[in-house]
């Protein structure tokens, strides 16, 4: 569901198999006005944020340079674009953050064949065990595979804006999966016996 | 070793012998009704016919002839508990007789709670309970929590349908170290695993031991959801509380 | 044969040129919400918005039924249950926290039953589907069956303890109950539907094979014989253990859901009842994709199930995509099968 679109449900799918590898489409079925617009921009909002390349193969597409499908990592990317009104001006998010619950400021950065390094500019236990609950956050939200103390994308690319997206969402991941199950449990039909209230 | 025949009450002696298979529990169960007084047996059968008004009476009675509190919910209700359980496990009864079960030994309990919580007796540990979400069945958790209780543990009850959030927040008022979530239904167990990651996402998952059980859980499932322990039934979820926090047995 | 022809041979159990697809519950969802701007909750309560969001069921899935009442809330609200009505993504449901009787002498049916907004709204919806899409199609209706309605009106609680603790009260709310069941689905009838789902939800999950023998299978045999078209009954969860007594009430279909296999059914029934059914909502049609959706059909025809659809309402979020993959799958593997049931 759209939360600036009227109500209106929008839909992203995705299609496998074609010559760039995996494409996704973001579509909806409404005809009122104001949809047609509201799909182009957040198309063009998943490209610059996620890092992806937009195509036209008779309607708007888009997809990772690597042609892989991410699939947890677009849903994502898809959900963040849906929150900015079409007015809001789109721009990348940064490779580091301040992150409140440790009091100091998380920096990315890219190292080869897909990977990435978390580093804090402070110090201590508190500081080392936020740097793994963040780094599980990214591992959570793309299913990237860790190595040590790095997380990295299976495709072996380079993904640094979805990274700079995501991390803005790991370092509170438990509202992102709070999120996520809510909006799962809505429009679930129970028996009596089963309903909650 | 006791015998089946050494059991006073008849009734209890029909249902060992006609609804208990497990040797483990049987064995158990006999041991229990063998070595309590029969007005014990008697209450134990209140709750089991889910005889509210007899369980009501019988436990006012104990009361007044001078038995102990602690003896009349550990021989009396829970020992009938533990049949119910057995017997709803086994789909010998469904919810319905079971709803009756826990109302007569509500209302043993409505004597017996006040005595037990005005004795002040310092709890062993803290231990939040609650039924994962989705899950509206609490007969299982609420008998643990009952047992927790007799053992002298202090229990926070979040009740049923509870999301994982609620299940951190408490923790982290409480500062309990010690989880049980239970599940009645197989398509809720997976929540179970869905509170348990959101332990490790929240950072918190090495400051707090967890356990979890309920009739369709098993060993296995809970090895696999990565709980630090599994009841099989109220008597071992007690148990397993004490191994858990290092109490003495 | 039409695909209304292909529902009523089937419940009939009588030859078919292929299994028809049928949805005794609903198959709406917020895409289809707005392809034919016909959102919840106004959907629920208007009927012309009802109409034409059924339509869509046989219209952009392809199914051979529609089924215009979504939600199990109409005949409830009509007794005086309190409704949450929610929003576009969610369903009403009745405050069952806020039960409106308490004992048996409390049970009764208004005399504005059939007239109440929200019952009234069904049998309208169902003359405007039927002048719209006129013999094509097979439009089935709803008529909550009395132990779910025991469970809105008491409470879920109250409603099993009652049935424990005074049987013979029990049975005579239900007796009282019955005749909204009765009422709603002849009026339903009147009003152009070919069949009628009738939910009535003593699961395995909560009462034994034996309560649905003696509290239900009489009743269930009853409605058989006063409503003059095919039931099928609907009752969630594990089922094997009733589903013998079921077949011997006299009803058409029973849809049965994914917690039961479609070969156990099969062989439970032993072609006594036709079966509906069976294809898993929360994990496969809402979370997997056409290929998962398209094994479960299969499963299905392969056992000789006599029609095919979903197990239950689908989640509002289901994927149109693997919606139309189920007349889709049944297609395919009837071109590539000999049909058990063919003619």
């Amino acid at each position: 569901m759209d939360p600036h679109g009227n109500g209106v449900a929008l839909g992203l799918y995705l299609e496998q198999g074609g010559a760039g590898g995996a494409a996704y489409r973001v579509h909806s079925y409404s005809s009122r006005a104001g949809t047609a617009e509201r799909v182009a921009f957040i198309t063009r909002a998943m490209a610059l944020m996620g890092g992806m390349e937009q195509t036209t193969n008779g309607a708007a597409a888009l997809r990772f340079p690597c042609g892989a499908a991410h699939v947890l990592a677009c849903r994502r990317a898809f959900l963040e674009a849906c929150k900015l009104p079409s007015e809001a001006e789109l721009a990348g998010r940064p490779l580091c953050i301040h992150d409140p619950k440790a009091g100091c400021t998380v920096t990315v950065d890219a190292r080869r064949g897909g990977a990435y390094a978390l580093s804090a500019d402070g110090g201590g236990p508190a500081v080392a065990g936020r740097l793994v609950a963040i780094r599980g956050g990214l591992a959570k939200l793309a299913a990237l595979h860790t190595i040590e103390d790095l997380v990295a994308f299976d495709c072996g690319h380079a993904h640094d804006a979805l990274i700079g997206l995501l991390l803005v969402r790991a370092i509170n991941v438990r509202a992102v999966m709070r999120e996520t199950e809510e909006v799962a449990s809505r429009g679930v039909l129970v028996a009596p016996s089963a309903q909650k209230s | 070793m006791a015998e089946l025949a050494d059991i006073a009450n008849a009734t209890i002696r029909q249902e060992i012998a006609e609804y208990l298979d497990r040797p483990v529990e049987i064995e158990r169960n006999i041991a229990l009704f063998a070595r309590t007084r029969p007005l014990m047996q008697e209450i134990a059968v209140a709750v089991i016919e889910g005889d509210q008004v007899a369980c009501d009476r019988l436990t006012r009675q104990a009361l007044e002839e001078g038995v102990h509190a602690l003896e009349i919910m550990d021989d009396g209700l829970i020992g009938g508990m533990g049949i119910v359980g057995i017997k709803f496990r086994e789909n010998f009864i469904f919810v319905p007789e079971v709803l009756a079960c826990a109302r007569s030994m509500k209302a043993g309990m409505a004597h017996i709670e006040p005595i037990l919580s005005a004795a002040g007796v310092e709890p062993v540990g803290t231990v939040v309970m609650g039924t994962v979400k989705g899950d509206l069945h609490d007969i299982g958790k609420n008998l643990c929590i009952m047992m927790l209780r007799g053992a002298g543990f202090s229990v926070i009850d979040l009740g049923v349908d509870t999301a994982p959030d609620q299940f951190i927040a408490a923790v982290e008022e409480h500062g309990a170290p010690l989880l049980g979530m239970s599940a009645l239904l197989t398509t809720t167990m997976p929540n179970m695993g869905r509170t348990i990651e959101a332990f490790i996402d929240a950072g918190l998952r090495d400051d707090v031991k967890i356990m979890v059980g309920g009739a369709p859980v098993t060993q296995e499932f809970a090895d696999d959801m990565g709980a630090d322990g599994y009841g099989k039934d109220a008597l071992a979820c007690v148990a397993l509380a004490k191994q858990l926090l290092g109490v003495a047995a | 044969m039409t695909g209304r022809q292909r529902i009523l041979a089937a419940l009939r159990r009588e030859p078919v040129d292929r299994t028809p697809v049928c949805n005794p519950t609903s198959v709406a969802t917020v895409e289809l919400m707005d392809l034919v701007d016909a959102p919840f909750p106004d959907a629920n309560r208007n009927p012309e918005l009802m109409a034409r969001l059924a339509a869509t069921g046989y219209t952009e899935l392809g199914f051979d039924s529609v089924m215009p009442v979504f939600s199990i809330i109409q005949e409830s609200s009509a007794l005086g249950c309190k409704i949450q009505w929610e929003q576009k993504d969610n369903w009403p449901t009745v405050r069952m926290r806020e039960p409106i009787w308490r004992d048996a002498d409390d049970v009764r049916v208004p005399n504005d039953f059939l007239t109440h907004p929200d019952t009234r709204c069904v049998l309208d919806a169902i003359g405007i589907l039927r002048r719209e899409l006129g013999e094509e199609v097979a439009i089935i209706g709803k008529t909550m069956g009395p132990w779910s309605l025991g469970y809105h009106c008491f409470g879920v609680e109250t409603f099993l303890l009652m049935s424990l603790d005074d049987p013979g009260r029990t049975k005579l709310c239900l007796d009282r109950l019955k005749e909204a069941t009765i009422r709603f689905g002849l009026a339903q009838i009147e009003a152009g539907a070919d069949a009628l789902t009738l939910p009535d939800h003593a699961t395995g999950d909560l009462v034994s094979g034996e309560y649905y023998e003696r509290f239900l299978k009489d009743l269930h045999a009853e409605f058989a014989e006063r409503l003059p078209i095919p039931l099928i009954l609907h009752i969630c969860g594990r089922t094997v253990d009733r589903m013998g007594y079921i077949a011997e009430t006299g009803m058409a279909a029973f849809h049965f859901d994914s917690k039961n296999t479609p070969d156990e059914s099969m062989e439970a029934v032993r072609d006594r009842i036709a079966l509906v059914g069976n294809i898993n909502n929360p994990e496969t049609l809402y979370a997997r994709d056409p290929e998962a959706v398209r094994a479960e059909v299969f499963k299905n025809l392969a056992a000789g199930v006599q029609l095919v659809g979903p197990e239950c309402a689908i989640p509002l979020q289901t994927a149109i995509e693997n919606l139309v993959e189920i007349p889709r799958a049944v297609r395919e593997w009837h071109a590539s099968h000999a049909h058990p049931h063919a003619g």
